[in-house]
């Protein structure tokens, strides 16, 4: 049984006080956020977008700065200059793609989004008066979640929440995660929610996702070219 | 591996967790306390009902068929801990990568995180900065995967 002792004593010495600065869950977190906003980014240069980081005032930038935690989609006196994608493409409307923002919901309440896309006009309108964005102009909308074990129920469940307050004519409502759980993706399918489970590297999941999303900007260039 | 060792391995490895990050031991305890969904299936006679079969849950149950949890096997239990390990501690830098790769596609060249507090007090971070590439423990973790796996 040497690799069982040798596996404890290389995880002894990587979690040893010296042996790696640890990461938090949050920063796992922030990490799978940015994470599956690649996936939104691939599909809109695999539709022919053209796909440009933006500081909160539209200045190209070329250091991403996203927020640990929701915040505002405008800007705070002395705050932080967080920034977004810009995707442009010739007859469509502009779009913006944000981690981490406050969005309204059907109910007038604040929600949390962890990747958002939205028209650029309907953010702009926000950052000009200092509002959230309602969730009725989102296009896609992402509850991401980077878990070491199964997802909770809890999480599921408050999932289901999010998207029923998140709906919307033509607004899509995901839930991605790193791993899985029976009971949790057997309650959103028969909930009929738009899910992905196992979204990590070498598991195909991510192009699944991934073609999600090209397919929502497909239809979305489809109603609004001009 | 018998039972038993399967035991203390998880035990060793929850233990090892629970000391370097503690919110990840929880994180494997809740999974483990959730248990595994099970169907029953029951028949019922004039002499009382009698659980005849436990089935993989189905999408949908039948009449006879009924939900039930069931806790895991000190073998699943050992498969969860070592998915955690490798979530924790070398799935991150895989993540990252790809993550990085797309960025660069869009000529970003650093990605950083901060707390959207008014006074830009926060410090940001880079993302998955902090966990160096690991590839003895991915591959311990695939040997130690492969002997639970054949009971070796």
């Amino acid at each position: 049984m040497a690799a069982k002792d040798d596996l404890l004593a290389e995880i002894s010495s990587i979690l040893a006080p010296g042996g790696v600065d640890l990461i938090s869950a949050s920063e796992l977190d922030d990490l799978y956020e940015a994470y599956v906003m690649t996936a939104l980014i691939q599909a809109a240069l695999a539709e022919q977008w053209t796909v440009q980081l933006e500081d909160i005032n539209e200045a190209p930038s070329s250091t991403a700065l996203f927020r640990r935690s929701p915040g505002n989609i405008y800007s705070a006196p002395g705050g932080q200059a967080f920034t977004h994608f810009s995707l442009t493409k010739a007859g469509a409307p502009d779009l913006e793609a944000h981690i981490g923002i406050k969005v309204t919901g059907k109910s007038d309440v604040e929600h949390e989004c962890d990747v958002a896309l939205l028209p650029k006009e309907a953010a702009r309108f926000c950052r000009a008066n200092r509002v959230h964005p309602r969730s009725a102009r989102l296009l896609f909308a992402a509850e991401c979640k980077y878990y070491l074990g199964n997802i909770t129920l809890g999480l599921g469940r408050a999932f289901i929440g999010l998207a029923t307050e998140m709906t919307s004519q033509y607004g899509e409502c995901h839930f991605v995660v790193n791993t899985t759980s029976p009971s949790v993706m057997k309650m959103l399918a028969r909930q009929k929610r738009r899910r992905h489970e196992d979204v990590r590297p070498a598991t195909g999941r991510f192009e699944s996702l991934r073609e999600a999303c090209r397919e929502l900007l497909h239809s979305y260039y489809m109603r609004v070219r001009v | 591996m018998d039972d038993e060792h399967l035991t203390t391995l998880y035990s060793s490895i929850l233990e090892l967790l629970q000391k370097g990050v503690p919110w990840a031991a929880a994180q494997i305890e809740e999974t483990v306390r959730q248990g595994r969904p099970v169907a029953r299936q029951v028949r019922r006679g004039k002499a009382g009902s009698q659980t005849v079969t436990i089935a993989v849950r189905a999408p949908k149950l039948r009449e006879d068929q009924f939900a039930a949890t069931e806790d895991l096997t000190p073998r699943e239990r050992v498969v969860l801990a070592l998915d955690a390990v490798e979530r924790l501690l070398v799935e991150p830098t895989a993540i990252n990568g790809a993550m990085v790769e797309t960025m660069t596609r869009v000529k970003v060249q650093e990605v950083l995180f901060a707390e959207p507090s008014a006074e830009g007090l926060a410090p940001s971070h880079g993302a998955g900065l902090r966990i160096a590439p690991n590839e003895p423990l991915g591959k311990l973790l695939e040997q130690v995967r492969r002997e639970v796996a054949d009971g070796g």
